[in-house]
């Protein structure tokens, strides 16, 4: 027993309890003397309190009653069971179960009603006054700038729709290069002999091909190379036409549209160029992929005419070409500029549905808009590129 | 422990829970506060605790939320310690009475363990298990708590003998 300043007044308890035996009595009291501490004073009487009579009169409200279980439900589900209730979720077999367990348990039928009263009405005098401000505004292109989208043409997919005829034709002749020369439309911008170029990115890889023939304006074949492997989505019914989709970023599209064609000249050094490593896609139009039996691995519907509307359309300083010119890395080319970017989750979506809006109103326009096909070089790329360079020997004699 | 053992509980503790909360916040509505909130805390956990266990479990949570309520209204309703010498000295009528309104001066732990101890009969080291205190804190506690209330009986007993 080690007595301390700091425990001794328990040795005082123990004390007056009688737990202490003589020794330790002797120790305790000595220790009191020793600090000037009155023992007798403080093991006299002290006080102990006898409890009071006071009871606890809200017992009722601490019960839990026991509940008489009823069908399948019981103590355990019947909150589960009266929610559902509540909710309308029953049959009516299960009311009637749910009922008859409440009438076997009134003291829950008040918890049943609970449930019911627990329903949220919305309060629907609370209105956003300020709808105008969230509303977008609708971008109204310029009569001409539509009829330079009818121009600006439109991707379709053909893939597996043609290719096996394709195919076959392929396998029985040599298809023969013919020029193409669609009668002239109105409603169809075409691009002038001048603007009939080839092109190259800053990186001097070719990147389109555009032949024209001498006579007519609107006799031309596009060949595109696309320095990417992304591809530009198709909308979804094209996705269940079997045709893989891969949405681009934003970034991707610019990077794209860094190897927008430029236009630097006609020649041959194009096709030179071309080599499946280099050229993913090679984009030509509708027609001269069917005449030349060219087999697309992914074929789109696209607008052609991008370089045009891009370039020679005359925007006014407005919203529209703001609008425009914001949006010209992804849309450029597309000749679906009068979609709003921000009703989309991505490029690859605004495209496609452009797609989709440009085959309702554009193809109904002009049955002569041109058709750009890209195609995956794959291994018909050499047999592209053949045809290609036939063609141009063709019309260089 | 299952419902009707909890129904048992609150048929045995209920009033004696109530009595120790009570006696420490000389409060009638508060205490009643303390003993819904402690048979809350029991049916929270009535799947794990044992029945043999629900009365150290009740005092244990009764003392917990008593000295919640103690600290919360201590800092926004200072104890008037004039108020209640003067309120001693002005209401008893019994040596009890005259106690359990000085219970009220001192410090919450002394109180409630002399509570547990002359109301429950709890030993000191059942007491520390409920408080969480040591057996010999626990003693120490009871010691100064008696020795203040005896300190407040003779002032009362030296306030009438000079009484006219």
């Amino acid at each position: 027993m080690k007595i301390s300043i700091n425990n001794y007044e328990a040795y005082l308890i123990d004390y007056m309890d009688g737990r202490l035996n003589n020794a330790e009595i002797q120790q305790l009291k000595a220790f009191c003397v020793q600090n000037h501490i009155d023992f007798e004073e403080l093991t006299e009487d002290l006080p102990v309190l006898e409890s009071t009579d006071d009871t606890f009169d809200e017992k009722e409200y601490l019960f839990k009653n026991k509940i008489v279980p009823f069908g399948n439900i019981n103590e355990d589900n019947y909150e589960e069971r009266f929610i559902a209730y509540q909710e309308l979720l029953l049959d009516g077999e299960e009311e009637r179960e749910v009922e008859e367990f409440a009438d076997k348990n009134p003291l829950l039928l008040k918890d049943l009603r609970t449930y019911g009263n627990c329903r949220l009405e919305p309060d629907t005098t609370i209105a956003f006054k300020d709808k105008d401000n969230l509303k977008k505004k609708a971008v109204i292109l310029p009569l001409y700038a539509k009829i330079a989208a009818v121009a600006a043409v439109i991707a379709v997919l053909f893939g597996l729709f043609w290719l096996p005829k394709n195919e076959n034709d392929n396998a029985n002749q040599q298809p023969e290069l013919v020029e193409l020369t669609p009668e002239p439309s109105e409603n169809v911008l075409y691009p002038s002999e001048k603007e009939s170029v080839i092109s190259q990115d800053e990186e001097g890889r070719d990147v389109a091909l555009y032949v024209s023939d001498d006579k007519q304006q609107s006799n031309e074949d596009v060949v595109r190379n696309i320095s990417t492997e992304k591809q530009i989505a198709p909308h979804n019914e094209d996705v269940a036409r079997n045709v893989s989709t891969e949405f681009l970023t934003e970034n991707e599209t610019e990077e794209i549209q860094e190897i927008r064609p430029k236009q630097i000249g006609i020649g041959p050094e194009l096709l030179a160029s071309l080599t499946p490593k280099n050229a993913t896609e090679i984009e030509v139009s509708k027609d001269f992929a069917i005449e030349n039996g060219l087999l697309p691995e992914r074929v789109f519907f696209l607008p052609v005419n991008d370089f045009h509307l891009a370039q020679n359309q005359e925007w006014d300083d407005n919203d529209d070409y703001e609008y425009y010119d914001h949006h010209r890395p992804s849309l450029i080319g597309k000749g679906i500029s009068w979609l709003s970017k921000d009703r989309y989750g991505s490029i690859g979506e605004v495209v496609s549905d452009g797609l989709r809006i440009a085959k309702r109103e554009v193809i109904e326009l002009s049955e002569q808009a041109l058709v750009a096909v890209y195609i995956k070089a794959d291994e018909s790329f050499d047999e592209a590129k053949n045809r290609l360079e036939e063609r141009f020997e063709r019309k260089s004699e | 422990m299952n419902k009707s053992q909890y129904n048992k509980c609150v048929e045995q503790y209920a009033d004696r829970i109530f009595r120790f909360a009570l006696s420490s916040l000389r409060d009638e509505d508060k205490a009643k506060d303390v003993v819904q909130e402690t048979f809350a805390r029991i049916w929270e956990h009535v799947d794990t605790v044992e029945f043999e266990r629900a009365k150290p479990y009740l005092f244990t949570a009764a003392h917990h939320i008593m000295i919640d309520e103690i600290r919360r209204c201590q800092k926004t309703e200072p104890l008037d310690a004039t108020y209640i010498q003067e309120s001693i000295s002005n209401s008893y009528s019994d040596i009890q009475e005259v106690l359990h309104s000085a219970l009220a001066t001192l410090p919450e732990v002394q109180r409630n363990v002399i509570l547990l101890c002359d109301y429950e009969g709890y030993s000191y080291q059942e007491i520390g298990e409920i408080t969480g205190l040591s057996e010999s804190q626990v003693k120490v506690y009871i010691f100064r708590g008696r020795t203040a209330l005896k300190k407040q009986l003779k002032s009362i007993d030296n306030l009438i003998d000079v009484e006219p």
